[in-house]
């Protein structure tokens, strides 16, 4: 299935890939039509590669977004894989289809402001996660390897905190809440469960607090304006001249020589 | 009453046969599963099952009394037969569950009770009614 | 006790961490005392609390089978007996029937580890903390690390449902004329009330949908008890605890009867070990049952 030279193939240009001379081509189905396509792309540039164009479903193309997740089988075996098309390589007999938007449930009017516990908020916002038969199938379905069904049983027994860090790598591309047979929004809960936390679980930083008066008192605007005066070769030269901690100095025993802008 | 039962029907009554595990005909309506139930069913367990008995598959399913059973498996538990009603009234719940029919809507449920209640009564409450 | 205490994986179920609090930590501070420490699970997911009771139904096995296979792991590693020791009746019984479905039917554990895609060998035994007080430190043995004098007191074992039944697959006790909390109440050395209700159900999950039939059934349980004699009722099970003591928020149908306090039966080993039951929630019951064991201790002062 595979053509050792690319003799016949068209060099894509502009944003399209140009693959490898020495590419091999594999062939990959790409919601259900086969395509030839290098082996060494990824399933997002192979779609382009094929022809795709996105207007949807592909956004900051290195894994953080969450807008390209794809579902796909390789010919022959029953397993349903997931990815993230812009980081997953393609292989030979791929089947793929990309899910760049999944209904789900959310729930709205958070109120952070509340005095109710954040258990019972999350009970009473997202009552489905009530429904979790504890199968597994999110998180053998999640591409960034989170333990989906553990943070929603950490909501379950009222540990919003403990979940909301289990969920912490979530890039919300929904893949989860399109596999789940007790039709919850994982993805959904575990951001309400995060702002919540942030918001009102989180102690407040008094040394965050305290620089962010300094900042709001106008002490720095005379600094910022003597910048902005300056030339652009300036800036450089005083960029590159800057005093900078040494990489291994241990926390809070460094102090810069010009202390007068602290 | 229909006196012969439809084939369907019959049908219907070996599928849940198969599916709960139980043998209906064993039962021989002794009634001491009605006498212990505290659930207070009308109708009660054994007539739901005289009924399956008799091939009256749509009104023992249709029966209103199946929604209150709360599964304390004291019927199971003392028939002389090792019928359990618990398990056959499950059964007929599920067929109304996995027909879309449920019997609790999560989003008119009461705030108090999701945000009050253990959550061993809000998941079981879920397994049973949803 | 002044040996290594023994450690055993411990499943405390998702009530046990919020409305219920009061019953893990109570255990757990009784324990310290008998000389055993309840170790929970590092990652554990919600039991279901409902055993399917129909044959098809096999996804209501895959969360305890993810919990048993969580225990296993532990156990094996740590190279201690497969015990899995539990609190909650719902936990415990749904736990308890994973078990025996497996031991029953091989089939069914094979078909369960293939979905899941995760190996469980079947080892795990689960144990119900009443059940390890009775066949492992003995009664005999609890009674005699009892400081304070409860003999004054009239308690009422309630039992419920899910600790006892099916008979044939929980086998903890007989679930028409049990006797093993009657056995701990003596051991404390409590009056033990034996009342006819405590086998009946409360209502269980039907609180979602019918409060009403809940608060009659808590009501005639609780009659039958305070006529007996009861001055509070001990029960393992959170959700019993919840629709017996919440019920009473009932005041027309409750007018007739004074307040009865129901406690889980490690408050009550808490007060009678004399411990410092602050941490204990008592005053979250809706009856508080500290104006009752004021007496003995149980008014948040240690003597």
């Amino acid at each position: 299935m595979t053509k050792s030279t690319q003799d016949n193939k068209p060099i894509m240009v502009g944003d399209r890939t140009i693959p490898p001379p020495d590419a091999r081509f594999i062939t990959i189905s790409i919601m259900g039509q086969p395509y030839e396509v290098p082996e060494t792309l990824t399933i997002l540039k192979a779609m382009e590669y094929a022809g795709y164009q996105f207007k949807r479903g592909c956004g900051c193309r290195g894994g953080i977004c969450g807008a390209c997740g794809t579902f796909y089988r390789i010919e022959g075996d029953h397993t349903l894989r997931t990815g993230l098309a812009c980081q997953t390589v393609v292989e030979p007999g791929m089947i793929l289809a990309q899910v760049p938007f999944f209904p789900s449930n959310r729930a709205p009017d958070l109120d952070l402001d509340t005095k109710t516990p954040a258990d019972e908020q999350i009970a009473t916002l997202y009552p489905e996660i009530f429904r979790c038969v504890g199968c597994g199938t999110c998180t053998r379905t999640c591409p960034m390897d989170i333990d989906v069904m553990g943070y929603i049983a950490y909501f379950k027994r009222g540990d919003i905190k403990g979940g909301a860090e289990k969920s912490f790598d979530c890039i919300m591309c929904g893949l989860c809440a399109s596999r789940c047979p007790a039709n919850i929004s994982q993805f959904n809960v575990a951001m309400t469960a995060r702002r919540i936390t942030g918001a009102r679980l989180t102690p407040r930083s008094e040394v965050t607090a305290a620089r962010a008066e300094q900042v709001r008192s106008g002490r720095y605007e005379p600094m910022l304006a003597e910048l902005c005066e300056m030339s652009a070769e300036d800036l450089k030269t005083l960029y590159v001249e800057r005093e900078r901690e040494p990489d291994l100095a241990k926390p809070g025993e460094w102090m810069p020589k010009d202390q007068t802008k602290l | 009453m229909l006196i012969n039962p439809a084939a369907k029907d019959l049908k219907a009554i070996r599928e849940l046969e198969l599916a709960t595990g139980e043998t209906i005909s064993d039962c021989y309506q002794c009634g001491k599963c009605t006498a212990g139930c505290p659930a207070s069913m009308d109708p009660p367990p054994s007539v739901l099952i005289q009924l399956l008995k008799l091939g009256q598959f749509e009104m023992a399913r249709n029966a209103e009394s199946i929604w209150s059973c709360m599964a304390c498996l004291t019927c199971s538990e003392r028939c002389p037969k090792n019928v359990s009603p618990a398990a056959i009234i499950e059964g007929l719940k599920n067929l109304h569950l996995r027909n879309q029919d449920p019997r609790v809507c999560l989003e008119s449920m009461s705030r108090n009770f999701l945000a009050h209640s253990p959550q061993m009564a809000v998941v079981s409450g879920f397994r049973k009614f949803i | 006790m002044s040996e290594k205490p023994v450690r055993i994986p411990y499943y405390p179920g998702c009530t046990l961490k919020t409305k219920a609090l009061g019953f893990e930590r109570s255990a757990m501070d009784c324990a310290e005392v008998i000389g055993f420490e309840m170790d929970e699970l590092k990652d554990w997911n919600c039991c279901g609390a409902s055993y399917p009771l129909t044959k098809d139904n096999l996804m209501g096995l895959t969360a305890p089978t993810n919990i048993l296979v969580e225990a296993e792991k532990r156990c094996q590693k740590e190279e201690v007996d497969p015990n899995l020791i539990t609190l909650c009746t719902f936990c415990y019984n749904t736990l308890k029937r994973t078990e025996y479905a497996f031991q029953q039917d091989e089939s069914k554990l094979e078909t369960i580890n293939a979905f899941l895609d995760r190996k469980y060998d079947g080892s795990i035994r689960v144990v119900h903390y009443l059940e390890y007080l009775r066949d492992v430190i003995g009664f005999d043995n609890v009674a005699k690390m009892v400081k304070t004098d409860l003999s004054k007191y009239r308690v009422a074992p309630y039992y419920g449902c899910l600790l006892l039944k099916p008979k044939k697959e929980i086998g903890l006790d007989d679930p028409e004329d049990p006797v093993i909390l009657h056995d701990f109440l003596d051991a404390l050395g409590c009056k033990v009330v034996d009342f006819p209700g405590q086998v009946d159900c409360c209502g269980s999950y039907l609180v979602m949908r019918e409060p009403e039939k809940v608060s009659q059934l808590s009501y005639d349980i609780l009659a039958e008890a305070a006529e007996y004699g009861a001055q509070a009722l001990v029960t393992a099970c959170p959700l019993c605890q919840s629709n017996l003591d919440k019920s009473q928020s009932d005041e027309t149908r409750f007018s007739g009867l004074d307040g009865v306090p129901v406690l889980y039966f490690t408050q009550l080993l808490a007060i009678a070990f004399g411990l410092d039951t602050e941490n204990h929630q008592l005053e979250d019951h809706f009856i508080d049952p500290r104006p009752v064991f004021a007496a003995a201790g149980a008014d948040g002062e240690s003597d």
